[in-house]
């Protein structure tokens, strides 16, 4: 067993981190102030190939797998969270759903401009009466000739405002429930009857916009029907299985950045005549974070590791995206603790990033619902 | 244009330290990088458009990971220059010009690019003793550079003026990293650069007329090392003059 990164993906890593401090962490107060990544990094980041990592050169990708896209996203956890949930929400299910389920000919029409990040993508599944319970999707889809004709609702979709190309779920038959009766369309800004409704005000996550989506007699071509009619359900849960890799490689990177802000308060605060850091239960509190992030990491990982192989991977992404992203909370929580009163002021960022590691647990499938995943396989499998 | 860029591999600031017992700069638990001057030469190599840019290095194999980020900056290859050499004639300026003549002459080069800062604090002196060694003319203190029908066309340092300049290739260039934002290399590039493979070209010995005592003989030079310390910075200058002329080396 080699524990070792491959090369291509250290450097990855290391370019990432590198790009974290010497351009995102300056920028952080202005993202958070100013709810909005500044175009210029968008750019860069572009440039970069931050919206393509895991998909294959042949696509327009960067080619480093799913550990090199969890490694990235891990580095990228010393930053805003916005960084992080633009490019999950847009590589990670909404891009990854094309490239699951998409005919070779849709992969070749989106990918690249996807990749490249000169169009961005958004995921919609999640409507008002159907959250965890994703199958109960009221918005339909009617063919009408040549064209899907869709209305519905979907809400709280990240990147909703600003996708070019959103991938949409809808019902194309009631009655054959949603294994065989949800279709994914490709549907694209300027799409008639396709508009951007609310945009949520949120608990965190500034930087990163939730929008709803409308569609009213919105008209998709027939061809935009993503892979096959009837596979909708399927795609959106490969989609997802990969995405909550993604996710717990983010989880992690966050956490790791706390432990670090942490170990460097606690050496500097001096209550009692020494730094809090001599006192036992502080260093109690980074011996738990340091050996969860560990514990998650290598899930992460291995997780990342076996889908790159081509394995199924289900279990283990539910696992290791409830384990993440309960751990991250944890050591939030602990973070703030740490840093005393200080951790509760809005000036600063143990403040934002509490708020901002909550949403972990419920998007992509809350704690709950990633149990029930893992249950189902373990009582399924007998193992 | 077949091209050529000689970059280094050196010790980063990080975890440089001053052992004061044994009155030395050490060095070997330093991170490593190629400089930004060399990593700028790379850049400056590139915007001549050449059908084949290969870097080249005097480095040990441990390098070999770093010299591949030279394929993400732009290069197309790379070339490691081993050698039986001590590493401490890698330190001259006039061994290492020699080397690198050795491993680019067979290749029959239309330009060889340098950075400005390495082996030589920033002096530039590998280039024009390339150039010689090479038999070709040398354009120094390059901030920038173009292709022309005839040659290329080079924006130089010239005191506080800058001047364009009109060569002929074939020529060695040195870079100068002056008022330059250098280009991030893209994650694409990276990762096809980790996947790039190292070419490793045997340069036998030195020249005949560069074979002095000092390159071999580094015992003895290191027998000749000696440290000066006074109570302050003045009386440290005097007793290193008075040594200096102790030993002749001033009149
Ligand atoms: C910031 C943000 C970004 C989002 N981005 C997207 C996006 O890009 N695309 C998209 O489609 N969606 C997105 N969502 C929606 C998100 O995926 C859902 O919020 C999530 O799946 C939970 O659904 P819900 O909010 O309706 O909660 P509910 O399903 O109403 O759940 C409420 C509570 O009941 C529990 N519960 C529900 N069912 C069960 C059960 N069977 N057993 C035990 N407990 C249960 C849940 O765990 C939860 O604790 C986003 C949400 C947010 C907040």
């Amino acid at each position: 067993m080699d524990f070792t990164l491959p090369e291509e993906v250290e450097m990855v890593r290391r370019m990432v981190r590198d790009f974290v401090k010497d351009r995102l962490q300056p920028l952080a107060d202005q993202v958070e102030e100013e709810d909005k990544i500044p175009d210029d990094v968008l750019q860069e980041m572009k440039e970069l190939g931050f919206f393509g990592l895991p998909f294959p050169e042949e696509y327009g990708g960067v080619g480093v797998g799913e550990l090199g896209y969890v490694v990235a996203l891990e580095a990228l956890g010393g930053a805003n969270s916005a960084y992080g949930n633009l490019i999950g929400a847009h590589t990670g299910i909404a891009t990854m759903s094309i490239y699951l389920g998409g005919t070779e000919e849709q992969k070749r029409k989106y990918l690249p401009e996807l990749c490249s990040g000169e169009k961005i993508a958004a995921f919609a599944l999640t409507e008002p009466n159907a959250g965890s319970d994703a199958a109960a999707i009221e918005t339909t889809a009617v063919r009408k000739g040549d064209k899907y004709i869709l209305n519905g609702n979907k809400i709280w979709i990240t990147n909703g405002d600003i996708a070019d190309v959103v991938i949409v779920y809808a019902v194309t038959d009631k009655s054959l429930g949603a294994r065989g009766g949800v279709t994914a369309f490709i549907v694209e800004k300027g799409f008639p009857g396709f508009s951007v409704g609310k945009i949520d005000e949120k608990m965190g996550l500034r930087g990163s916009h939730t929008a709803e989506l409308i569609f009213e007699d919105c008209e998709v071509p027939a061809e935009n029907v993503l892979g096959e009619v009837g596979m909708g359900f399927l795609i959106a849960m490969k989609a997802l299985d990969v995405g909550r890799i993604g996710l717990a490689g983010g989880a992690v990177g966050g956490a790791q950045w706390l432990l670090e802000q942490c170990i460097e308060w606690a050496n500097q605060r001096v209550q009692f005549g020494k730094p809090i850091a001599h006192q036992q239960a502080i260093q109690w509190m980074l011996a738990d974070m340091a050996t969860e992030i560990h514990a998650a990491r290598l899930m992460t990982y291995h997780a990342a590791w076996k889908l790159d192989q081509g394995q199924r991977v289900s279990r283990e992404a539910a696992m290791v995206k409830l384990f993440a992203s309960e751990m991250a909370n944890r050591v939030a929580d602990m973070a703030v603790q740490i840093h005393g009163g200080i951790g509760y002021m809005k000036e600063h960022f143990i403040e934002r990033a509490y708020r901002d590691t909550r949403i972990l647990r419920i998007y992509e499938g809350t704690s709950e619902i990633q149990r029930l995943v893992i249950a189902r396989d373990l009582l399924k499998a007998g193992k | 244009m077949r091209a050529f860029v000689c970059v280094k591999v050196g010790p980063t600031r990080k975890g440089v330290r001053y052992s004061r017992s044994r009155g030395v700069i050490d060095s070997t638990e330093a991170e490593r990088e190629v400089s930004l001057a060399d990593r700028f030469a790379v850049q400056l190599a590139k915007s001549l458009g050449p059908e084949r840019l290969t870097a080249v290095s005097w480095a040990p194999e441990e390098d070999e990971a770093l010299l591949k980020q030279m394929v993400a900056l732009g290069a197309d290859d790379v070339l490691r220059i081993a050698t039986p050499l001590t590493e401490e004639a890698a330190h001259d300026p006039l061994v290492v010009a020699w080397g690198l003549a050795e491993a680019i002459r067979p290749h029959s080069p239309d330009v060889v690019v340098l950075g400005a800062a390495s082996i030589e604090h920033g002096r530039g002196a590998v280039g024009p003793m390339l150039a010689e060694y090479l038999d070709l003319p040398c354009v120094t203190q390059v901030r920038s550079a173009s292709r022309t029908d005839e040659g290329v066309r080079l924006e130089c340092r010239e005191g506080d003026f800058l001047v364009t300049i009109e060569a002929p290739t074939p020529l060695v260039i040195t870079a100068l990293p002056e008022g330059v934002t250098l280009k991030k290399p893209s994650m694409l590039h990276l990762a096809r650069a980790a996947k790039a493979e190292v070419q490793t070209v045997e340069v036998e010995a030195c020249s005949p007329v560069l074979r002095p005592r000092s390159f071999h003989t580094t015992e003895a030079r290191r027998r000749l090392r000696e440290r000066i310390e006074g109570r302050d910075v003045a009386e440290t200058a005097r007793l290193l003059l008075s040594r200096l002329r102790d030993r002749r080396v001033l009149g």
